[in-house]
């Protein structure tokens, strides 16, 4: 994806993964057995961060994607781990507001 | 006389990605039509030809290579269909040949390779 294309959709590809990231993470704090709906968040966002040329988004979001179909839970340290680290490199694409509170 | 612009009908679950791809197809100079769910694949295949259709594999409603297979079988899709997906190659590879549809396309080449490979497929596209 050219330069153009690639700034005109970060903003909608951020703001869509933080939404899966909160929803998997909220899934997991509340120790629902969210193991699909996890995965399938997980699957978009590396199909996504692919075709904007986010190689190392993606690689992150199919390991987490695997961990999850692995175990089959999500009461697994390696998959809050790999949700963290991929929150972490969203957060480095743009850095989250803060609020002047 | 006007040339008539290559048309592909991309099918996805999720919009971002439709709407990624429709602007970088569109930007080499193809048509481009979405569909977001089996509904809009049916409302498309019925009113329109597409010369290439890429089917998303893990959707919420059905896998996309069972869709095509449907589709291939009943013959009411005439253009190759391609498994666009970001499963690994092998398994892509595996569920194409299942399907007996044309092949697949990996998205983890990214959008600029995947056109390069859709004009391998169809040619080039018309002008803008």
């Amino acid at each position: 994806m050219n330069d153009d294309l690639r700034e005109k959709f970060l903003p909608r590809f951020v703001a869509s993964a933080r939404q899966r990231l909160e929803r998997a993470s909220q899934l997991i704090a509340d120790g629902a057995n969210a193991a699909p709906s996890i995965a399938a968040d997980l699957h978009t966002i590396a199909g996504e961060a692919s075709i904007m040329g986010l190689h190392d988004v993606a690689q992150l979001a199919r390991e987490g994607e695997r961990a999850v179909r692995i175990v089959g839970g999500v009461d697994d340290g390696g998959i809050v781990l790999a949700l963290y680290k991929l929150w972490r490199r969203i957060d480095e694409l743009a850095p989250p507001k803060r609020s002047s509170a | 006389m006007a040339i008539r612009r290559k048309q592909i009908l991309i099918v996805d679950d999720s919009v971002l990605v439709l709407d990624m791809m429709r602007a970088a197809l569109d930007a080499a100079g193809y048509d481009v039509l979405i569909a977001n769910d089996l509904a809009q694949l049916e409302e498309h295949r019925r009113f329109h030809r597409p010369d290439l259709v890429l089917m998303d594999v893990q959707m919420p409603e059905a896998f996309g290579d069972d869709v095509a297979m449907v589709l291939r079988a009943a013959r009411e899709v005439d253009a190759p269909i391609y498994l666009l997906s970001t499963l690994d190659e092998a398994e892509l590879k595996r569920r194409a040949a299942d399907a007996e549809i044309d092949g697949f396309i990996s998205k983890q080449m990214g959008a600029e390779a995947i056109v390069s490979r859709v004009r391998e497929i169809i040619g080039v596209g018309g002008p803008r």
